[in-house]
């Protein structure tokens, strides 16, 4: 063992640091464009797993199409598996047809499928962020005996798959319904404990009609890697997507 | 043409009728085969379609390697500022070829309902 050489020897912190500064820092830096959401997190990176989830109709798939048109904006061109909305329907709520990929056909509890397409989609686009609405279509839930540790493994694949190849994904997720009304927290999470285990961020959404017809907030949860916690930014739908609002007395 | 020698004056007519019997067939053939107005008008806007669609995909391709290289060289802001450069113009490209396909594809739908409304003068431009 003293002569082993191998890609996973053991190493001093030293050597580690030196060997992490040759290759470069990450792949992908994407901002999101809302400005407080920007200035708490930084930006999103390759590797990490971000959960956005909320009740139904409460803008969770509207975030996601917010990020997605941001990152186009900024030449990031997202992979989209849009389970929960058709296609048609899916396409026609940008107001200008954005540059991103989604498969022909949608194959619904089929994570080998999933993963064989995020990398036929890099490999042709170079795709590095994928969008998934929304978790509980990678898990046949009505043939699964143990819900939350079959979730807890589709969630950790997912994790893998993006430090592995250099993704970023994007997972929305239900929230349990009737846990939300007190508090927008990711606790709400349907099989909660799982999700927010393995991801790097809970993004939490709800509209919030007390401030006005298209109000929302969202609350970043935890951010691992800036230690971010329960920051709240608020929102309101212009022009079809999600912006800032105006702080007041601004 | 006058068939003399060996064959009966039946068998001349069996002959003569059959060589004219040919002679319809060839030139109904010759007639199915050249196009009408509707399908050449119709063809050339497909083939625009599935060039429209390659260039589109080679751009898509092209968009591909420029973020590849900018991946290539993060820290290099000339390839940086280039790749964006060709990425925004590529983009913007395939927008437009885009457009092109879904007016064509107006056009035909247009011709289409103008053939089966039975009023097919296809070349007089009403289809635009």
């Amino acid at each position: 063992m003293k002569e082993y050489t191998g890609p996973d020897r053991v190493i001093s912190a030293a050597e580690m640091q030196l060997e992490l500064d040759r290759a470069p820092a990450s792949i992908v830096k994407v901002k999101s464009l809302l400005p407080s959401m920007d200035a708490a997190i930084g930006d999103f990176r390759d590797g990490e797993l971000v959960v956005i989830s909320g009740p139904t109709k409460n803008g969770k798939t509207l975030l996601a199409q917010t990020l997605t048109a941001n990152f186009v904006l900024q030449q990031h061109f997202p992979l989209w598996f849009s389970y929960e909305v058709p296609a048609r329907q899916f396409i026609s709520q940008f107001t200008e047809l954005p540059m991103i990929y989604l498969p022909a056909k949608l194959k619904a509890n089929a994570m080998n499928w999933l993963e064989e397409r995020m990398i036929e989609s890099h490999i042709k686009y170079n795709t590095r962020i994928v969008f998934i609405d929304h978790l509980h279509y990678l898990v046949d839930m009505a043939r699964i005996r143990n819900p939350s540790i079959e979730i807890g493994t589709v969630i950790r694949r997912l994790k893998s798959m993006a430090v592995e190849n250099g993704f970023v994904i994007f997972l929305l997720c239900h929230t349990v319904k009737g846990k939300i009304e007190s508090d927008l927290s990711f606790e709400a999470i349907r099989d909660s404990s799982f999700i927010s285990q393995e991801s790097d961020t809970v993004i939490m959404i709800r509209r919030t009609p007390a401030d006005g017809e298209n109000a929302a907030e969202m609350r970043i949860e935890f951010h691992r890697r800036t230690g971010v916690f329960k920051k709240l930014v608020k929102l309101v739908k212009t022009n079809g997507f999600l912006k800032e609002a105006a702080k007041q007395g601004a | 043409m006058e068939l003399k020698g060996i064959y009966t004056k039946k068998e001349q007519e069996a002959i003569l009728k059959g060589a004219a019997e040919y002679d319809r067939r060839c030139e109904l053939e010759l007639v199915s085969a050249m196009p009408s107005e509707k399908s050449l008008v119709l063809d050339l806007l497909e083939a625009f379609e599935r060039e429209n669609f390659d260039v589109i995909r080679s751009l898509q391709d092209d968009v591909a390697m420029m973020t590849r290289l900018r991946e290539a060289f993060p820290h290099d802001s000339e390839i940086r500022d280039w790749t964006a450069y060709f990425i925004r113009i590529e983009t913007e490209e395939i927008k437009d070829l885009l457009g092109e396909i879904k007016n064509g594809r107006k056009k035909i739908a247009n011709l289409e309902r103008i053939h089966r409304a039975g009023q097919g003068d296809f070349g007089s431009g009403d289809a635009t």
